[in-house]
């Protein structure tokens, strides 16, 4: 049960701490021999344990759920958790913290702060003012409806689709693919009692849903598969009707 | 501490969860010769018996030479191939993902190609922050905690696949009712100075870890522990193994202040942060490992191979670790006792494992029988099963919590 000797790898990670006053954005290299089925995160772990204890990166669950993960592989916004490194026949693999978050250091970057002020900016809460009576039998929700709501609802946060996004880049306060699908989210869920119009309030501008360039890398990148593209295009059609 | 709980399906090598789902569909677990084993040793659960006694078989069945080998060590088969390509990608979708992912499989394959390896892993706590059933810690007050934080008296030294539910949405309507209430309540006045007192506190703690100037290496004394708790306070415990833990867990404890933080930078410092967090994970280690070797019975998933029976006579407690002055190198244990005249249902075989692996206490019969005579009573009263349920084990709640709930098919 000798595990054969892998091949060696490279791994090209961006360092840049913005705290400093004379750290300046540079690569540094190292070498790791391959081990079978190793992910970017077992060998990110193996580089900060064992050749360079100042890396900073961010894992919480290395199951592809917290959504921590994100980073620019060889310019591709992924999941570092869920890259093998078996996919990269070259064997090298350059590392980027992700764009249009604030860098914290190195590749950890602050989406939590970003997708927070998403939230409170699409009101990403169930509007209702319907008062419940927790003794009493739940109204009954169709199965196909809560199965739509479900499948918007498995967005982790990751902000990969923020960092994949053309429109991002020219648009600052661009509210993101994630943001738009927050309010098909709600838009689904017959508990949100909200109207075309309260959304065209929310998102209806050129920082919402009428300034997507429909370049779609959101839905190519995006690592639960979540049906961006329609979803998008669903409510622009909403609420372009509206005016 | 010592309660911990064991999933049977989490993927080799990457660990990932494989959800009860697989097996609660129908999945089956196959060994080396691709045989369907479970039904050898729980001829009637199979692969539904509690995560606990699925987790131990596996274990079992692979010192018994049927596992499978592998570069990572032996491991199990899980099929699910037998639920259909269908089920899979409707039910099972995120499974499947994980497999192909990670392990470049498609579990709706049929045959072998579909198998998924899988071997036991650490999945929950069942300890936590000792609460009332508030939620409210037993002796700090204000500081609530509910779901795997929390030990609620919820679980007990098990826990059931599905009581995520139970610990999240009920725990949190429970408690989170009972929290809000506590801060109408209260109000707090903190003077700044006590604030800055616990800020400075942390603030030379740090300073401390950054000047330490010793040889020891955070990163390994953390892999170090992590072997530790994998081989000698895992699925299958003994007096030996677990004693052998808690001294060398104590070792690593000390070990801690012998590092050498390489940047002394205090933010964005990821071996700082490590350094940090490394003793405190020891001494939730050593609450597992001392906790452990002192429980000498097998109750849910703590299992010693040297006292297999359940020790309901001597053992039917909690355990209470506590950390008395911060520098001591293991925990005090004290132990909570359980009252079963106050149970509605007291401790006794439920048809769970094998026969005759408990040994009882003398005062669960009596228990029993007082429950049996005022339940037999009240029903011949005519009364409902809330009213009993009051009699027998009366509880608060908060709100309208206590209002009988609507049923489908109510009248």
């Amino acid at each position: 049960m000798s595990t054969p000797k892998g091949r060696e790898i490279i791994i090209s990670a961006l360092k840049f701490n913005p705290r400093s006053a004379v750290s300046k954005p540079h690569f540094v290299d190292y070498k790791l021999e391959e081990t079978p089925g190793m992910t970017l995160f077992i060998a990110l772990t193996k580089i900060r344990e064992e050749y360079d204890a100042d890396l900073s990166f961010d894992f919480v669950c290395r199951a592809g759920i917290c959504g921590s993960c994100g980073m620019v592989v060889n310019g591709k916004p992924a999941l570092a958790c869920r890259t093998l490194i078996a996919n990269y026949p070259e064997g090298k693999l350059t590392l980027m913290p992700m764009p249009a978050f604030e860098l914290i250091k190195d590749l950890s970057v602050n989406t939590g702060k970003w997708m927070d002020a998403m939230s409170k900016r699409v009101e990403s809460w169930i509007h209702t003012n319907a008062v419940h009576d927790i003794s009493k039998l739940e109204e009954k929700i169709d199965p196909d409806i809560a199965d739509q709501t479900f499948e918007l609802d498995r967005c982790i946060e990751c902000g990969i689709c923020v960092a994949s996004c053309g429109t991002k880049l020219m648009r600052p306060d661009f509210v993101g693919p994630v943001g738009l699908n927050r309010v098909a989210r709600f838009e689904v869920d017959p508990h949100d009692n909200r109207t075309a119009e309260d959304y065209y309030e929310l998102i209806g501008d050129d920082d919402g849903i009428f300034g997507c360039m429909s370049l779609l890398a959101c839905e190519d990148h995006c690592p639960k598969h979540l049906p961006l593209q329609n979803k998008i295009a669903y409510l622009r059609r909403q609420l372009v009707a509206l005016r | 501490m010592e309660a911990v709980q064991f999933h049977p399906t989490p993927i080799v090598p990457s660990g990932i969860l494989l959800t009860e789902g697989c097996r609660g569909d129908g999945g089956i677990l196959r060994d080396v010769d691709g045989h369907r084993f479970m039904p050898d040793y729980e001829p009637e659960k199979k692969e539904l018996a509690s995560r606990d006694v699925v987790s131990r078989r596996m274990i079992e069945h692979i010192r018994n030479g049927k596992g499978v080998p592998s570069p990572y060590g032996y491991h199990i088969w899980l099929d699910i191939s037998i639920l259909g390509r269908e089920h899979i990608e409707k039910n099972l979708r995120d499974v499947q993902e994980i497999c192909m992912i990670f392990n470049g499989i498609d579990p709706a394959t049929e045959g072998p190609k579909g198998w998924a390896p899988v071997l036991p892993m650490q999945h929950y706590s069942m300890g936590g922050i000792r609460t009332k059933p508030t939620g409210e810690s037993q002796n700090l007050s204000g500081l609530f905690a509910c779901g795997e934080a929390a030990c609620w008296d919820m679980h007990g030294f098990n826990r059931l696949g599905g009581n995520s539910v139970s610990e999240t949405v009920v725990a949190g309507m429970i408690i989170g009712n009972y929290f809000a209430d506590y801060c109408l309540n209260n109000d707090v006045t903190i003077p700044t100075k006590t604030i800055q007192k616990f800020v400075d506190a942390q603030d030379s703690y740090l300073d401390e870890i950054l000047a330490y100037n010793g040889s020891e290496d955070i990163f390994k004394i953390k892999n170090r522990m992590k072997e530790l708790m994998d081989e000698k306070v895992g699925i299958f415990r003994d007096g030996v193994n677990l004693a052998a833990a808690v001294e060398e867990l104590k070792e690593l404890l000390q070990k801690t202040k012998n590092i050498n933080v390489k940047s002394k930078v205090r933010a964005g410092n990821p071996e700082l942060e490590e350094a940090y967090r490394v003793p405190r994970m020891l001494k939730v280690a050593l609450c597992v490992a001392k906790g452990a070797r002192e429980r000498t019975e097998s109750r849910g998933a703590h299992y010693r191979e040297d006292f297999l029976k359940r020790d309901d006579a001597n053992w039917l407690n909690r355990t209470l670790t506590s950390w008395a002055n911060p520098s001591d190198l293991e925990p005090t244990i004290t132990y909570e006792a359980l009252d079963i005249m106050t149970m509605e249902m007291p401790p006794a075989f439920r048809g769970y494992g094998a026969k005759g692996m408990i040994i009882e206490h003398d005062i669960s019969e009596k228990r029993q029988q007082e429950v049996d005579t005022l339940t037999e009573k009240l029903q011949a009263e005519g009364k409902d099963r809330h009213e009993i349920q009051h009699a027998l084990m009366p509880f608060d709640l908060p709100m309208n919590y206590k209002e009988k709930n609507e049923r489908a098919g109510d009248k």
